[in-house]
């Protein structure tokens, strides 16, 4: 190694942790925001989510962004949000080689963020629901189309398929007319979904007659519970939420859980983890050979640098659309044509109740079908 | 090594006095008539061909041209089943305007009818009499115009390969339905397809 070689990798490796630094903070904002969202404080969330965002972590921010101002009633705004994400997400398919080689010698977080597939599906799934609370149906069945091609196996690979995300597109697409291609999503998430019930034909849940009956109006509500876990957390029990939908005192019926986005997660984490550790393995070396390089030249400096790019810099990718509930779930209940408002009694696997909300908003109407979302966050 | 400096610093001054136009904001015109795709989406271009094809194949059309009378259309709007957020009202919005320039056909102006009887319902209260627009005169349309735009797409499969290619196909379906018969009277599709090559590894 010619002289002054080790200098300049020891000040590579500074850079690159003064670039982890400066991630940092990003990651500390996103952090803060994550807490309010999850205290019901969606207005403070999303103005810690205002501030410049590291353009390698775009695509979370916006996800992130994007699902704070759903739940915080900001469709419009939110539904820009997640499109965004997709646009850049469809400028990301073109690989980095620059960042790529980089991430061989630092880590993956300066790669980036692209999520797991089910997120990038999950994606199209939010931005619909924006849409529904607009009444925009149109721009709702654009999303089921790009949500339905998330999942083709060109994109999806071996990835898990994902049953809420069909059934969005099948109501999406049944809500202006397409009920063919509605039939075939809700086809999908019936086989996706054996435990739930769910009439093919008509998306209805139940078995036999109210699964094919045809009531006269009827109240689609989206149910999101819980807070999904971590993808490396392999140990994750199910609390078994589901949630009771109620017409004043009277019961129009239960959610149906569609998809465990634990399951999604760590399916997924497991396909990549063999392929995470070959990489880890061989960046460790590569930082290894170039530690001994500089260690024959100098002992303390080549000491230095394997604390710098081993100790220091070698830092697993532990991004994630940190916001997504757990339990993905569906009432799809008659109700009255008249429905102002409704409210939703959320329940634990025992049944006992944790919580309940009144919606009025977001309640929308097309046709004879009423639909709404609902997440048990307080406000 | 110092021919090599000499180079770059040569070339950083013919850079830097040219003025390089990579290297500073520029804003020019564009002829909307000519150019190329940028990629396979639906685009501007795509708006004005599509939208000048139906208008003049209706105004071709034996339809347009069997009677004397200037026939009456009330547009409601293409129903976008693609992809992509499309402004179908866009389309909609140039294929009047080239239509009512033929000064064959007339239109009702369906999206400002709230507007009309706002103004109208102030006219009756306000202004002079004998100059105020007389309610229960607007014109019936006799024609509705509607249509629907859809996308399909394909893409390379996956295997060992530096880019991908993407085909789009875009149909334009257009109907004009006789608003007293319920028959359609008229109608016709205008299509195309694209192909955009991406690559898979970039800098």
């Amino acid at each position: 190694m010619k002289k002054g070689a080790p200098a300049r990798i020891l000040t590579g490796g500074a850079a690159a942790i003064a670039l982890a630094v400066l991630a940092g903070c990003a990651t500390q904002a996103l952090n803060s925001a994550r807490r309010e969202f999850y205290q019901g404080r969606f207005d403070q969330a999303n103005t810690t989510l205002e501030r410049k965002v590291p353009h390698k972590d775009r695509v979370l921010f916006l996800m992130e962004r994007g699902t704070v101002r759903l739940f915080g009633g900001d469709y419009e705004n939110s539904a820009k949000d997640f499109v965004s994400a997709y646009d850049r997400l469809t400028e990301l398919e073109t690989y980095s080689l620059s960042q790529g080689g980089a991430s061989l010698l630092v880590n993956d977080n300066i790669q980036d963020f692209r999520g797991f597939p089910y997120e990038r599906t999950l994606l199209h799934a939010f931005t619909a629901l924006d849409h529904f609370a607009l009444s925009h149906w149109e721009n709702a069945a654009v999303e089921a189309r790009r949500l339905i091609e998330s999942l083709s196996p060109e994109k999806l690979g071996d990835y898990p398929d994902d049953a809420y995300s069909r059934y969005i597109a099948g109501v999406a697409l049944e809500l202006i007319g397409d009920t063919s291609n509605a039939r075939l999503q809700y086809e999908k998430a019936a086989a996706l979904a054996e435990h739930a019930q769910l009439d093919p034909q008509t998306g209805r849940f139940g078995s036999g007659k109210s699964a094919s009956a045809n009531p006269e109006n009827e109240l689609i509500c989206f149910v999101l519970l819980g807070r999904a876990p971590a993808p490396e957390n392999m140990v994750y029990p199910d609390l078994g939420l589901y949630a009771e939908i109620y017409d004043g005192n009277k019961s129009l019926g239960r959610s149906q859980l569609l998809t465990d986005v634990a399951d999604l997660a760590s399916t997924s984490y497991q396909k990549d983890a063999a392929r995470e550790v070959a990489k880890t393995i061989s960046r460790i070396a590569i930082k290894e050979t170039i530690s001994y390089q500089i260690e024959k030249d100098n002992e303390a400096l080549g000491a230095l640098a394997r604390i710098i790019l081993i100790g220091l810099l070698e830092q697993p990718d532990t991004r994630r659309w940190e916001t997504l509930p757990r339990y993905l779930e569906v009432a799809r209940v008659p109700c009255p044509p008249d429905l102002k408002e409704f409210t939703v009694v959320f329940k634990n696997s025992s049944g006992h109740e944790f919580g309940r909300r009144t919606i009025s908003t977001p309640l929308t109407k097309q046709g004879s079908t009423f639909v709404s979302f609902v997440r048990d966050i307080p406000r | 090594m110092k021919y090599l400096w000499m180079a770059v610093g040569m070339s950083a001054l013919l850079l830097g006095g040219s003025g390089c136009a990579a290297f500073r904001a520029n804003v020019s015109d564009v002829n909307v008539e000519q150019g190329d795709h940028m990629r396979a989406q639906f685009d501007f271009r795509d708006l004005r061909a599509i939208s000048a094809e139906v208008v003049d194949q209706m105004l071709a059309s034996p339809f347009l041209n069997k009677g004397s009378d200037t026939p009456t259309f009330a547009i409601k709007g293409i129903e976008n089943r693609t992809s992509d957020y499309l402004d179908t009202k866009a389309i909609t919005d140039t294929m009047r305007t080239k239509l009512i320039q033929s000064g064959k056909v007339q239109f009702v102006n369906v999206e400002r009818r709230a507007d009309l009887a706002s103004e109208q319902g102030y006219q009756a209260a306000n202004a002079t009499p004998g100059t105020g627009a007389e309610i229960g005169q607007q014109a019936a349309a006799q024609f509705m115009m509607t249509g629907s735009i859809v996308e399909m797409k394909q893409s390379s499969p996956r295997q060992v390969r530096v880019s991908k290619t993407k085909q789009r196909y875009y149909q334009l379906t257009m109907e004009v339905t006789d608003l007293k018969s319920g028959l359609i009277a008229w109608t016709t599709q205008s299509e195309f397809a694209r192909a955009e090559r991406q690559p898979l590894i970039g800098w």
